[in-house]
């Protein structure tokens, strides 16, 4: 009965709010009395240096027994400097087809103590879908805070309501501004809940029951801005929430939030006569197991356009596979969903599987929820007979007996996992359960790039360079994408590009490119250009530094400390190997002493020869781990920067006579 | 003209006419060329070409005063490979005026097999509204089965109650276009001036005939190269291939009423949005009064109107010239577009009697002024000129960092047009010279025994790229404002340390830009055991432009001339000694100048280095290589080192 005086409430004050003028300058008395208690807060130093600070955050959700939410947010922020706090003056509501924003306010009252209200005017409604979605129907609606300044307060509050096909959504009680007070309450008076918390030493709970439960933080920090970090999701305290509306099934674990999902998944059937001829025309020259496995997934990953089209329950519910066959495209719920369908007919079972993809919004184990999923691949438990032809495959997870697939990727082949999967946890929505597991991560040999380079060198430092290139594992896929996309002077002009960043006064002069075509081969490229590869002329001599391709692949490590993990990507290795012919009657003045460091973190070698007038350099480096703690970065930073130290040694070439 | 400018002009669809059901599409025969086409004629490998696009549009009187324009469009691609499926993805935004009455498509795969687009999957939406009376609609759909060899096709009817079409575009984002055409009926009691905006690879082909619906004009354009990124290229408006309208005359009852015959009617429009904009405008005039009402001299009163707005109106940075609110709104909710912040200014200036201008631009990174075609929607932002004795000065105070009377580097080099009343006056604004837009670092470092080198920086830098600069600081929050400048001056030598950070309150542009901070770090260049290869420009390496490639598809065109001088001085410790010094280096050509050298005084080396650019806009090949020339030879001397030597 309450919520639904909430939810008239909300639809009474939408009513209003379409009634209201422009922006309007108010009486100090018009604001509401949860922000005027808000301006009566002393911060003292609080968040000084800050843009703003979250002087207080309030967030009320409640479900009635038809499954439908009301969510009242509250917020006010003292604006500390006007210009940097733009980004926090945005009052946003959600909405979409399921959901609804009934009102939208906001406030600034000025140092001066002046009012300005938004009105109708200031209303935006916008879009909120990504590059990657032809269409989606989630929306925002948003005011751009109008009146704020230096050291006012402002506030608004936000009233929406609907449906979450998942039932459960996350709450963030932390924020990249410090935070004095966050407040969530949440309700569900006919029903029940379960809840968690990703970082419950910062998060406290002030109540809870059955069917309801406080949360509060206080006093806590901006989280830090720092590059190449985990996602922001997993650095900010949030807390999860699943629900029940009129029952007590709120989930409370993965195992029933696969469970869930899987009769989320299970989208009805619809005769599938033509997906069955195409799988028998893709098997018909295949004749053992994983050729079959890979005829089929190479079909839906290649064939299958990636068109993502999020209406309503679509974005979490796949179309029928016998649609996505017909219209040959669809998202990657759509394509795992195809590809079970097809594995299917020759009797193997595949599971979706769904990721909190890499440094978007990486799945928390201890917080069992379907709202922290991004993506969607296939989970293959693989049948005894075929376990020894995938046991080397790096998608391959030996101890579970499982082969994940991503037919989402274009360039990946069978057995391979873009990086964004590799690492991460995923739910694998049985049917009669969930299981939680970390896909596999490549290893470092696995994943990365190898050369040879050979360059020529005249007497005056001007030389020819001839390179060959090879890839592995999501290097190889990337360079796949790469050329996959590009025309003839595209590709030419980024081979252009490229050499610059080796030679000065570099000049191109051809390229070949094999194994593009096919995902399952290895990209192999051979170029060539000429340039000045003296770095520094000292009269008849010059300096060089032999090992030209050193920049690539280096994480960049600032002196500052870090207070967040690094995250380097996964795995990976570079090995360059050199043999650069010196111009007849001219030496190297030195030969570089070897340089290998093995730590934790890696391996690094580095080793010159001379082989005639032919100066020979290997170079290796390999890292091993894929993140960082802040407490080891120091131990990292002079790891890479000995590597780099090393790559940048120049030697002097002088005439043999001096 | 900004989108939601359009809306005053509704007036002509008040009332609702219903559009007539779209009967079912004509498509042309898929020709054999077509079919066996297997590969991009004028851009080899790329994914897919355009075959046609064609535009129809009809500009019509359905009744008395009742005008419709319908614009129809039918655009047929062949697809080649698998990226080409990309353009299989379709999505058209118009304002909530437009209708979109009739979409349709289909798919016809290498077989011949045709495959219709479903129309239940034409999704339409809301890309974007604004208050009550704004809004662009999109509707996006994806064709089935798009593979390799296919072709897809599609035709849109979009109809709208009057008769400002907008500009016609013949490219197509991201793909070549073999044929282009467009067909242009006017009623014939309406004069519509059509401008066709040709580039220097593509010309429009023009006939013109007489038919019962009016005068009919057909353009027409081959073989349109997609437009790429390129770095310094000229703005997409500047590249593309276009048909500009602007209805001169309309005729009714016997007369002839003038719309748009000449610019005069552009600034009259806009002096008639001014009185709106006036019409709340108490706290405006308070306001000015308050500021500047007891100041000595019109500059002061300026200064201080300037320094107020541009502290405290933040500006939405959009696009366009359409002067809707009323300034007390503005000034009340502190936020504006920057045509509404010059025209607040404008108001605020004129309460206090300053002699000021409004002046409307196109911005260099918009479009290039057509001069001989008076239309509106070729102005990105209006500008203020204040004429005091001394002679004009141009200021903007919606770029929250451009310090008073000077403009940000999209504001110059322009040919704007002052409105006066209801007439305009032509207003250039300079492009300045290299001397206007300065870069000075210098640096006094002493080098010990151990290669550790420590001392002083400073960056002092004037115009242009102090404004970018600030603009960027002032929105990073004070607490993170030390680790940007810590970055600036490491210039990504992770083993710098950085401390002693001075620099004035970004927010006050009236402030020089100077910043001074404190370095310390081990020297890691080395050339073997006792020696250090020393770059003494390794700050200055990546400052100017650089260009990669040897083909140029757009003219290039640098923001501003300037100018980088940087001086450093080291110091050595006794146990180092010079063994050798760069050589001096001056180069001297119509684009600009280098310059450097190093000198020795017993244990101190001094070595400066100057770039100067004076030409801006580079239009043919042949400059384009010089200047590619030009820079790699700068990155080569860039290069050139001190070698030390431990005694």
């Amino acid at each position: 009965m309450s919520s639904s005086l909430a939810a008239f409430a909300g639809l009474l004050l939408g009513a209003l709010l379409v009634c209201l003028g422009g922006t309007s300058i108010s009486r100090a008395d018009s604001v509401p009395d949860w922000l005027s208690a808000a301006g009566r807060v002393d911060l003292g130093h609080f968040g000084a240096g800050s843009a703003a600070v979250v002087v207080g955050e309030w967030n009320d959700f409640t479900v009635d027994a038809a499954g439908k939410y009301v969510l009242t947010e509250r917020r006010a922020l003292r604006v500390l400097n006007r210009r940097s706090a733009e980004a926090d003056l945005n009052a946003v509501g959600f909405e979409n087809n399921d959901s609804k924003v009934t009102s939208i306010q906001t406030w600034a009252i000025s140092p001066s103590g002046r009012i300005t209200q938004s009105g109708k005017k200031d209303l935006i409604t916008a879009a909120d879908f990504a590059d990657f979605e032809v269409f989606s129907d989630d929306r925002v609606k948003m005011i751009k805070i109008p009146g704020a300044e230096d050291g006012s307060l402002v506030g608004y509050e936000i009233t929406s309501q609907g449906h979450i096909p998942i039932s459960g959504r996350r709450f963030r009680m932390e924020d990249e501004i410090p935070v004095r007070v966050n407040e969530l309450h949440v309700s569900v008076p006919s029903g029940s809940l379960h809840w968690f918390v990703n970082h419950p030493d910062r998060v406290e709970v002030v109540s809870q029951s059955a069917n309801g439960a406080a949360f509060r933080t206080e006093n806590r920090p901006a989280i830090p801005d720092e590059s190449d970090a985990p996602p922001f999701s997993s650095l900010a305290a949030e807390v999860f929430i699943n629900y029940d509306a009129k029952g007590p099934s709120a989930l409370q674990s993965w195992e029933e939030a696969g469970h869930f999902y899987h009769t989320l998944f299970d989208n009805g059937e619809k005769p599938e006569t033509e997906i069955a001829a195409q799988v028998t025309t893709l098997l018909s020259s295949e004749s053992d197991g994983v050729s079959k496995i890979n005829s089929l997934y190479s079909y839906v990953s290649r064939q299958i356009r990636y068109v993502a089209i999020e209406i309503g329950v679509g974005g979490y519910q796949p179309h029928l596979p016998a649609d996505v066959y017909k219209n040959k495209y669809g998202d990657c719920k759509d394509k795992a969903s195809l590809l079970i369908s097809m594995l299917n007919k020759i009797g193997l079972r595949g599971y979706p599987a769904l990721v909190g993809t890499r440094g978007d919004v990486e799945a928390d184990p201890t917080a069992p929820t379907l709202a922290t999923f991004d993506h969607m691949i296939v989970a293959l438990p693989v049948p005894a007979n075929l376990r020894s032809a995938v046991e080397k495959f790096p998608a391959y997870d030996s101890r579970n007996q499982i082969l994940w697939m991503d037919p989402t990727s274009e360039a990946d082949p069978l057995g391979q996992l873009p990086e964004m999967d590799q690492g991460v946890f995923a739910l694998i929505a049985y049917p009669e359960r969930g299981d939680l597991q970390r896909i596999p991560q490549a290893p470092p040999d696995q994943n990365g790039s190898e050369y040879a380079i050979n360059v020529h060198l005249q007497p005056d430092g001007t030389g020819v360079a001839e390179v060959e290139a090879k890839y592995f594992g999501a290097s190889n896929s990337r360079r796949h994408s790469f050329y996959r996309g590009r025309s003839q002077s595209e590709t030419l002009k980024s081979f252009e590009e490229r050499v610059t960043h080796y030679v000065n006064q570099a000049s191109f002069r051809q390229a070949s490119i094999s194994g593009a075509e096919d995902n399952g081969q290895q990209i192999k490229e051979k170029f060539s250009f000429a340039g000045n590869f003296a770095t520094a002329s000292t009269g008849d001599s010059w300096f060089f530094q032999p090992l030209i391709l050193s920049g690539i692949a280096v994480p960049e490590v600032p002196l500052r400390p870090r207070q967040l993990p690094l995250d380097i990507g996964i795995p990976f290795h570079v090995k360059c190997e050199y043999r650069l012919e010196l111009p007849s009657g001219m030496r190297v003045e030195r030969v570089p002493d070897k340089t290998a460091v093995k730590s934790e973190f890696g391996e690094v070698t580095i080793e010159y020869s001379m082989s005639g007038n032919v100066l020979v350099a290997t170079q290796t480096v390999s890292f091993t781990q894929s993140r960082i703690l802040p407490e080891k970065y120091p131990d990292f930073r002079d790891f890479v920067n000995t590597y780099i130290r090393a790559t940048r040694q120049r030697l002097r070439v002088l005439h043999t006579a001096s | 003209m900004r989108w939601k400018a359009l809306f005053p002009l509704l007036v002509f669809a008040i009332l609702s006419f219903h559009v007539p059901r779209a009967a079912a599409a004509d498509w042309d025969p898929v020709t054999d060329a077509e079919k066996n086409m297997k590969a991009n004629p004028i851009d080899p490998g790329a994914g897919a070409v355009v075959l046609f696009k064609r535009g129809q549009i009809d500009v019509i009187e359905k009744s008395s005063l009742f005008w419709t324009t319908r614009i129809q469009t039918y655009v047929r691609i062949k697809v080649f490979n698998d990226s080409g499926r990309d353009a299989g993805n379709v999505s058209v935004e118009a304002t909530k005026s437009v209708r979109i009455s009739r979409i349709e498509g289909r798919t016809i795969l290498p077989s011949g097999e045709i495959i219709p687009l479903d129309s239940s999957k034409v999704f339409r939406g809301t890309a974007y509204t604004e208050g009550k009376n704004f809004a662009i609609l999109q509707s996006s759909f994806t064709f089935p089965s798009v593979q390799p060899g296919a072709i897809i096709e599609y035709q849109i009817d979009e109809n709208e109650d009057w008769f400002y079409p907008s500009p016609w575009i013949f490219d197509t984002r991201e793909l070549g276009t073999l044929q282009s055409s467009l067909k242009v009926t006017v009623g014939p009691r309406l004069f519509m001036a059509q401008f066709p905006l040709e580039t220097t690879g593509n010309k429009i082909s023009i006939t013109q005939s007489r038919t019962v619906l009016g005068d009919q004009i057909d353009f027409s354009v081959k073989n349109l190269r997609p437009i790429v990124s390129e770095p310094f290229a000229l703005p997409y408006r500047d590249q593309a291939t276009m048909i500009l309208f602007t209805p001169n005359q309309l005729g009714f009852g016997g007369d002839v009423y003038p719309l748009i015959t000449k610019w005069d009617d552009v600034g009259k429009e806009v002096t008639e949005e001014l009185t709106n904009m006036e019409k709340s405008e108490k706290e405006v005039k308070n306001k000015a009064k308050e500021l500047a009402e007891k100041l000595p001299d019109p500059r002061k009163k300026a200064e201080a109107i300037y320094k107020y707005i541009q502290q405290n109106i933040t500006s939405s940075n959009l696009a366009g010239i359409y002067l809707g609110r009323p300034g007390d709104e503005i000034l009340s909710a502190k936020r504006g577009d920057p045509d509404e912040i010059n025209a607040l200014f404008y108001l605020m200036l004129k309460e206090v009697k300053v002699d000021a201008d409004m002046v409307l631009v196109a911005t260099q990174n918009w479009q290039t002024l057509v001069r001989g075609f008076p239309n509106r929607s070729q102005f990105s932002r209006i500008v203020t000129r204040l004429n005091f004795k001394d002679g004009a000065v141009f200021a903007d105070p919606a770029d929250s960092a451009a310090p008073f009377g000077e403009v940000p580097w999209f504001d110059r080099d322009v040919h704007g047009m002052a409105v006066k009343g209801t007439k305009v006056q032509d207003a250039a604004i300079p492009a300045g010279t290299a001397d206007d837009n300065v870069s000075t670092g210098k640096s006094t470092m002493r080098i010990a025994k151990d290669w550790t080198s420590e001392g002083d920086s400073e960056i002092d830098l004037k115009g242009a790229e102090a404004i970018e600069f600030r603009a960027d600081l002032m929105e990073t929050a004070p607490e993170k404002l030390e680790q940007r400048l810590t970055d600036i001056f490491a210039l990504g030598n992770s083993d710098a340390e950085v401390t002693q950070i001075a620099h004035p309150e970004f927010r006050d542009t009236s402030q020089p830009f100077v910043v001074k901070a404190h370095m310390r770090e081990k020297l890691t260049n080395e050339s073997g055991p006792g020696g250090l290869l020393l770059n003494p420009w390794m700050g200055d390496q990546y400052q100017q432009p650089r260009f990669t490639t040897n083909v140029r598809h757009s003219a290039v065109r640098f923001n501003n001339p300037e100018k980088r001088i940087s001086t450093s001085v080291w110091q050595l410790a006794p146990e180092i000694k010079v063994e050798q010094l760069p050589k001096d280096v001056k180069i001297e050509n119509d684009l600009g100048g280098f310059s450097r050298s190093c000198t020795q005084s017993e244990a101190t080396v001094t070595c400066t280095r100057t770039f100067y650019l004076k030409k801006v806009l580079l239009t043919t090949n042949v400059e384009y290589l010089s200047a590619k020339k030009f820079f790699d030879d700068i990155a080569k001397d860039d290069q050139e080192v001190i070698v030390l030597r431990e005694q």
